[in-house]
């Protein structure tokens, strides 16, 4: 069986956690905390940096780490079976924000005016592709789309860090507490990014540096994301709740575009790029999940169950976006923090009692 | 079936085998015995024959066996059979088999004659500076030109027939010392299970040793020059070499390969540099130009600036068809164009010049059938295309069906399709070997002859992608005499 390297995993982390925080986070994130985005990107930060490294010292301590085998051992066969599906179902709905805020970039960028129909469905044909073909050429694609990544993210910081003004973020620390936290907790939805890595272990070489790698890659991530929330609010300041979509907007007042045309769409372009892997990643767990449980004879029914699912869900509520998205800040939340949190640390915790029993009798 | 020590029966027994007028039955004495000299006419020397065959057993005296009878024949490739069937595969191979009367053996030996052009500069890989010498359609040849390149005992060289009926010479060749062993297995147990007719040219061996048939992307590279060849055997690549086709294949194949040209080793590395990027960026205009020319036209005519929009608006007015019609006629006109300068007489090609760039271009663009943008974007893509001619043809299948995406979903659409085809070129493998490597997997040494070549000297390893068994090319760079 292929396993990843550790190469291949911090590219995928560099990628995907960067990329699915750069469109709608710093608008909605400016709108609650204003000044202070930065500091609640922090706090969720702080809080999936802690996460990451319970993940990471749990894979350490197990010779042959595997997520499904810990929810065996502790929850038995048919609950973990339960779970499994549960998460299948999770990443589905993980997909759903991703997938939007493509779609809504790619009309502001192209001023796409083509039915939603028809820029759904060939998304979700590549997902499905993505799926069909499975981790291993995933992997082996992030290492290019990397490069995409970096060439796209450097040509919008090209384009907007001199246009800014960073007095707007000043005073720093003015913000009510409260509204730090609250836009911390509001955006809680596009963090999380360690249950991908805890899904990624699963399928990596063992390697005496992982946890290192790992962790520098999310730093080098979150690095990223608020060098974008300064620069994003340095231009916008307080308007800047009004703006979404943060790339599209932030590059196009530069003055090189008026001499050399808009550059910076080749800058959103990579990213959208990018973001079409991001939506690929949960759906393509989700299929493998699936075919782990119900063992499907064909190789093609589980990726063709989950993003049929996925896409007919995007063509259901892709109207309400707004109102969805609320819900997903108010509720969805809560299932976010099941799923990403709770259920990996109570399951890391019986593991431990199960095993620690088991090695005393 | 075995020989007997009848001369007749065993003749008889030929003939039915060998029931062909261009076999040559020719009759003689032997030491006093009947004989009986069998070839094919026209694949004979028949003056080495009589020199070196005939004649020394004439000379021969006392009644001797089959072996020191071979042993008088001044031939080195000489053989004892003692089957029928061994007889008329040696014959149809171009051996001239001896039969005696009173032996039950048959003396097997090859004076063949080829037929072979010389030896010339390849049309498809022509270079300013480097070796200008070609492979023809001789094995033998081609063989010589190799060892003249790497005269060394560790380049190895193992022979396999191929083909029911042509029974094709196909040729493993590889440095021991260098080639990845596992490789080099499969590409002889991939040889071994070969299972067709005849194989005309060395592509249908490439086609049937590929995994993936119905890949868009070949998994197999070929060269026409012995200097390559030895390049990629030093990488530590596997060749295979067929009689009858000039063009050697190599395995592992890497996509970066066609963007290597040999002349880039042979040039300023400054200009190496340059040219590789130019090729890299003439494949991206080729296959994407006309497709971001039309979704431009049909969905995003915004993103165009002021200036040029207004220039292409000039052009296209009163332009009957649309976007995507426009630029697929145009397309059809160039491909046809292509398709015909290459397979008409040399003679026709002034005049096909003059109809396609005057007739059809200027005529069609003063009829107002097509504009001068699209002509334009197709020119710089069909002249783009040929930097790179190995990919070739898949790039213009490619540029093909960036187009129907590109006229159906838009710039999006070609985003999307450049997604799969990212993820569809991370997953095919040559042998083994990730084609896209040393961009995915990573690679970092062999980046140094990636799209950004380093000087020789720093050039101290082998491609790590190949696993060679010995990666290190030079340990020490010869000490620099002072001037």
């Amino acid at each position: 069986m292929y396993k990843l390297n550790s190469r291949q995993l911090c590219f995928i982390i560099i990628t995907t956690a960067s990329v699915s925080k750069l469109f709608f986070l710093p608008g909605l994130i400016a709108g609650i905390a204003e000044e202070g985005l930065v500091l609640s990107a922090i706090i969720n930060y702080i809080i999936d940096f802690i996460f990451l490294a319970i993940i990471l010292k749990v894979y350490k301590n197990e010779e042959n780490f595997s997520f499904y085998d810990m929810l065996e051992t502790t929850y038995g066969k048919l609950v973990s079976k339960a779970i499994i599906t549960l998460y299948a179902l999770f990443f589905v709905f993980k997909v759903f924000i991703p997938m939007i805020e493509e779609k809504n970039s790619i009309e502001l960028t192209f001023y796409e005016t083509q039915p939603n129909v028809l820029t759904y469905i060939p998304v979700f044909a590549i997902t499905f592709y993505v799926s069909l073909k499975g981790v291993k050429s995933f992997a082996k694609s992030m290492e290019i789309v990397v490069l995409l990544f970096f060439a796209g993210i450097f040509i919008i910081y090209l384009l907007s860090f001199n246009v800014g003004d960073y007095d707007n973020l000043l005073p720093f620390f003015s913000q009510n507490p409260k509204s730090i936290f609250e836009a911390s907790f509001k955006t809680l939805l596009w963090f999380g990014d360690p249950i991908y890595i805890l899904f990624f272990l699963n399928e990596v070489k063992k390697d005496k540096n992982m946890s290192v790698k790992v962790i520098w890659s999310y730093v080098f991530s979150a690095l990223i994301i608020i060098a974008t929330l300064i620069i994003f609010y340095a231009i916008f300041g307080s308007i800047a709740k009004r703006q979404f979509y943060a790339p599209i907007k932030m590059s196009k007042y530069s003055i090189t575009l008026s001499n050399i045309g808009r550059f910076d769409y080749v800058g959103t372009l990579l990213l959208s790029f990018a973001s079409i892997f991001l939506i690929a990643m949960p759906l393509m767990f989700s299929s493998s999940l699936l075919k782990r449980v119900y063992n499907f004879k064909k190789g093609y029914t589980a990726p063709l169950i989950i993003n049929g699912l996925a896409l007919s869900l995007t063509l259901i509520f892709e109207n309400g976006f707004f109102e969805i998205l609320k819900w997903f800040q108010n509720y969805g939340v809560y299932i976010l923090i099941v799923f990403t949190y709770l259920i990996p640390l109570t399951t890391f915790t019986f593991y431990r009692r199960k095993n620690n029993a088991t090695q005393k009798n | 079936m075995n020989l007997d020590n009848n001369l007749q029966n065993n003749l008889a027994k030929m003939k039915e085998l060998l029931n062909s007028d261009d076999v040559i039955f020719f009759n003689l004495k032997v030491l006093s015995s009947d004989a009986v000299c069998i070839f094919y006419d026209h694949l004979e020397d028949k003056a080495l024959l009589g020199k070196q065959v005939l004649e020394p057993i004439s000379l021969m005296e006392n009644k001797k066996s089959c072996k020191e009878i071979l042993a008088s024949i001044t031939l080195p490739e000489g053989e004892i059979l003692s089957s029928i069937e061994g007889c008329v595969e040696k014959i149809t191979f171009g051996d001239t088999i001896l039969l005696i009367d009173g032996f039950d053996e048959a003396i097997s030996v090859a004076c063949k004659k080829h037929a072979t052009r010389t030896v010339a500069e390849p049309p498809t890989s022509t270079i300013l500076k480097g070796p200008r010498e070609g492979f023809v359609e001789s094995i033998q040849t081609n063989l010589s030109l190799l060892r003249q390149r790497l005269k060394s005992p560790d380049l190895i060289y193992k022979k396999f027939t191929v083909g029911k009926y042509s029974s094709t010479v196909v040729g493993v060749l590889y440095i021991n010392s260098i080639a990845d062993k596992k490789i080099v297995e499969l590409v002889i147990e991939k040889i071994k299970n070969i299972n067709v007719e005849g194989v005309s040219d060395s592509s249908y061996i490439a086609k049937c040793i590929t995994n993936k048939k119905a890949s868009l992307f070949k998994q197999v590279n070929s060269t026409e020059k012995p200097d390559i060849l030895a390049s990629k055997l030093l990488e530590g690549r596997v060749g295979i070499i067929v009689d009858g086709s000039p063009i050697v294949l190599t395995v592992p194949y890497l996509l970066l390969e066609d963007f290597q040209s040999s002349e880039d080793y042979y040039s300023n590395t400054y200009r190496a540099n340059v040219s590789r990027f130019l090729r890299f960026i003439a494949v991206i205009v080729a296959i994407l130009a006309p497709a971001f020319y039309v979704s431009a036209q049909l969905f995003h005519l915004q993103l165009i600036p002021l200036n040029f929009l207004l220039t292409i608006v000039n052009s296209i007015k009163g332009i009957p068809l649309s976007p995507s019609a426009e630029m697929f006629f145009t397309l059809l006109i160039f491909e046809i164009l292509n398709e015909a300068s290459i397979r008409m007489p040399r003679y026709v090609g002034i005049a096909m010049s003059v109809v396609g760039a005057l007739v059809l271009g200027d005529t069609a663009v003063n009829a107002g059938i097509i504009s001068t943008p699209t002509i334009l974007i197709i020119a710089l893509s069909g002249i783009s295309l040929y930097t790179v001619p190995d990919l070739m043809e898949s790039l213009s299948v490619l540029r093909i069906l960036f187009l129907i995406v590109a006229g159906t979903f838009g710039g999006y659409g070609i985003l999307l399709f450049s997604a799969g085809l990212v993820i569809y070129l991370s997953s095919l493998e040559s042998f083994g070997v990730s084609v896209t490597a040393p961009f995915s997997p990573f690679i970092l040494n062999d980046l140094q002859d990636g799209f950004i070549m380093t000087f020789f000297d720093d050039m101290k390893k082998r491609p790590l992608t190949l696993k060679s068994k010995n990666s290190v090319r030079r340990r020490f760079y010869n000490v620099q005499t002072k001037q």
